[in-house]
């Protein structure tokens, strides 16, 4: 299952999204992320979750210079 | 008949928002307290259920994907059912996403816990088209499975009555062993033997675990497992070089982490059963979003897209802008004749604030509308969701370079401010990648240069202010590619790894929310004018106007002074001595450029004056030349400091100083010179 992901991320030359990804292997998008953060976490791939989108790119709140989600710093972000 | 037991304990365990608190609270209706698991700060919550004459203890268990020991989560899961042992554990399952949550259920049952199956959320299951065929689903894996809604309190009574009669053994259940495979099965039962022949492990963990599980543990590499075990066993024991001989076998046939092998297999597992026991009606919907994107992100239309929003972002930037900037011009056009005017002496005084304030930082400052303006229209960009999808489009260019897709992200950060993008390429895992990213990303142009090119094209490019600024931005992505691959290869080779992303919905961004945005960010630029714009000013005004007697801003200055030694340096360029203090001061942020002109010049911030005066010193051509000298040459010292400070090493620090400034000559060079080729005045 992993190795197909992979072949099918490697025949694609470029990025993809889960979506996508999940439509041409006909595995359900959630079960598809499960396996993907397995994978981004062996580094054989980089994955980005849409909530490092919305919410403030991803970044620690200490190191965030723009505080985006929390203009008072007092709130936590997505670090 | 009555239960005959007093009390059973039942512990609920599932994925994140599957639904497991819906579920305690209709097992356990009021009857319920909270707490905190032993030494950690993680949420506990307990109840009690009744069923007839039966009561069980309830304990909700946080939620969690896996069993592996990653997270603190999962090691309580773990940990409360081997080492609590409930009677029994109930596995939440959100039915409308049975695959991923299924991934749980077979380590449950590989731990050898009894186990019922509450299969959630059906409702949403079937709304999406997902039919589940439960009792097969409850024969493939072994365990009795109850269609719940939570939300709607269905199926509650019969999860009760399957929890009763699975602890009384009258319930089916049998479980089931996820097959890894000959070649890992074999190595399973070897080291499965040395366990169960190791005195110590076997006396104090086979009470509580599987020999089978304990192997599978040791042979995913499950850290604390291993730990847990060496305090029993020596690492040079039987059991330990057993393992070793174990993992060593199965890296030579599988070439890959054992670890990968058996997760495969228990996806493949899972995925085995959604085939057989679960299918979809119709296919996932087209969503609006899909539909943009089918545009947006086509491989062909996604890059004039992109710069199309990339061109309208300048263009309205600087269209827009010309109004307000007009009123602060205005504003501090009266403010220095009111100055002049009313503070009659002494000279040297009226020249500082006149001179040196009101036309230095005055001269920065009638660009904040412009700043803003292009932070509103970055706001829009990421609060739509698009950002997103120019990561995604320019990814395919980061590959072919060799770099990460996600170094775009830092990369765009960088055209608000370099100092939070140095510190954004923290989420890159390879230092490879990391390295590059920190040394390419100042030639993003971040917005301090924004008022050097409002000057400098309100000057000599009026009609095309955006077309010309939208160059420079671009020369800043496409010499940042170049770097990167030319770093990639001599200095930090290396391939870069595959790139997958969720793209979040397009959203209607709220006018709240984007004006928070741009006022945090640009709020950060008036602050500049305020402390450190003000102080390079100051300090432009002092070497302006002595030593005493010389005329202000005149070559005989110490500030003329300084610019005649660096000249020979910009010459060959088609600059002056002005440029070269303009360029030494920039060093500290760049806006200091335009409030070094403005106090040179001494005529105040009248954009005017500056402008013709600009006019004695440049051509379009050495402006254009002197713009992009701007863009590339080194780093403002905020961000040379986060660069120290991200890299560790002062060695790159000074070559992400060097570079720069060399790779800023030679363009402008090369731009100055061709254009003298082509013949343009220099």
């Amino acid at each position: 299952m992993l190795d197909e992901i992979m072949r099918e991320i490697e025949k694609n030359e470029g990025p993809i999204t889960v979506k996508e990804l999940a439509g041409r292997l006909g595995v359900e998008e959630s079960a598809l992320e499960g396996m993907l953060e397995f994978l981004a976490g062996k580094g054989r791939l980089s994955l980005v979750r849409a909530g490092e989108w919305e919410e403030c790119w991803a970044m620690p709140c200490d190191v965030c210079a723009l505080r985006r989600c929390c203009p008072e710093g007092g709130k936590e972000g997505a670090g | 008949m009555a239960f005959t037991e007093p009390q059973i304990t039942v512990a609920l365990a599932g994925n994140p928002n599957a639904g497991k608190t819906t579920i305690f609270n209709n097992l356990t209706g009021g009857r319920q307290h909270v707490g905190n698991w032993p030494g950690v700060t993680v949420e506990k919550k307990e109840g009690t259920a009744r069923y007839g004459e039966n009561e069980f203890q309830v304990a909700d268990l946080p939620g969690t994907y896996s069993l592996t020991a990653y997270s603190l989560e999962e090691i309580i899961v773990r940990d409360f059912v081997t080492v609590e042992k409930p009677d029994l554990v109930v596995d939440i399952v959100d039915a409308s996403n049975i695959e991923r949550n299924l991934y749980l259920t077979t380590q449950l049952i590989e731990l050898g816990v009894h186990l019922v199956i509450a299969l959630n959320m059906m409702d949403v299951a079937s709304g999406r088209g997902i039919d589940i065929d439960v009792a097969l689903l409850s024969e493939l894996l072994g365990v009795p499975v109850i269609p719940t809604v939570g939300l709607r309190n269905r199926g509650t009574e019969e999860l009760k009555e399957a929890i009763v009669s699975t602890v009384r053994g009258e319930a089916r259940f049998r479980g089931i062993q996820v097959n890894y495979g000959k070649e890992v099965e074999e190595e399973i039962s070897k080291l499965q033997a040395s366990i169960e022949q190791d005195e110590g492990v076997s006396r104090e963990f086979l009470g509580n675990y599987s020999s089978r599980w304990l192997a599978i543990k040791l042979l995913e590499e499950d850290e604390k497992v291993e730990e847990d075990l060496s305090k029993y066993s020596e690492p040079g024991s039987v059991l330990f070089r057993q393992l070793e001989m174990n993992r060593d076998h199965l890296f030579t046939i599988f070439s890959e982490d054992i670890e990968t092998v058996i997760v495969d297999n228990r996806y493949g597992f899972v995925a085995g059963v959604v085939r057989e026991a679960v299918e979809r009606e119709f296919e996932e919907p087209v969503t609006l979003s899909d539909r943009i994107d089918r545009i947006l992100t086509n491989r062909i239309l996604g890059f004039p897209f992109f710069a199309i929003f990339m061109w309208l972002t300048f263009f309205l930037t600087f269209y827009l802008g010309k109004f307000p900037t007009n009123w602060i011009d205005h504003l501090m056009r009266g403010l220095g004749n009111f100055i002049n005017t009313n503070i009659t002496s002494p000279v040297w005084l009226r020249s500082l604030l006149v001179d040196g304030v009101v036309g230095g930082v005055g001269s920065v400052l009638v660009f904040l509308p412009q700043i803003f303006i292009i932070f509103l229209c970055i706001s829009i960009l990421e609060d739509t969701g698009y950002m997103a999808r120019a990561a995604f489009i320019m990814d395919r260019i980061m590959h072919w370079l060799g770099l990460h897709g996600k170094s775009f992200i830092p990369l765009l950060m960088g055209f608000g401010c370099n100092v939070p993008a140095v510190m954004a390429t923290r989420t890159l895992e390879s230092d490879k990648d990391r390295m590059i990213t920190i040394l390419v990303n100042p030639l993003m142009s971040c917005t301090a240069r924004l008022p050097v090119y409002a000057l400098f094209t309100a000057a000599f490019f009026a009609a095309n202010q955006g077309t010309v600024t939208f160059s420079l931005y671009l020369l800043g992505i496409i010499l940042a590619v170049v770097m990167a691959k030319v770093f990639r290869r001599f200095l930090f080779p290396g391939e870069s790894e595959p790139f997958v992303m969720e793209l979040p919905p397009y959203r209607l961004p709220t006018l709240r929310g984007t004006l928070i945005h741009m006022w945090e960010r640009g709020s950060m630029f008036l602050r500049k004018a305020g402390t450190v714009i003000l102080a390079g000013s100051v300090v432009i005004w002092i070497l302006s106007y002595l030593p005493p007697g010389v005329e202000y801003g005149s070559g005989q200055s110490i500030a003329g002074s300084v610019g005649h030694f660096l000249e020979p340096l910009v010459r060959p360029l088609g600059f002056d001595w002005r440029a070269a203090v303009a360029l030494l001061f920039g060093f500290v942020a760049k806006e200091i450029v335009v409030s070094t002109y403005g106090t040179l010049l001494g005529v105040g911030e009248n954009r005017t004056l500056i402008s013709s005066g600009l006019h004695k010193f440049f051509t379009p051509l050495t402006a254009y030349s002197f713009m992009a000298f701007t863009l590339i040459y080194t780093p403002c010292l905020a961000t040379i400091a986060v660069i120290k400070k991200e890299t560790g090493s002062w060695k790159w620090t000074a070559f992400a100083v060097g570079y720069s400034l060399a790779l800023a000559w030679i363009v402008a060079f090369v731009i100055y010179r061709v254009g003298l080729l082509f013949g343009l005045r220099g």
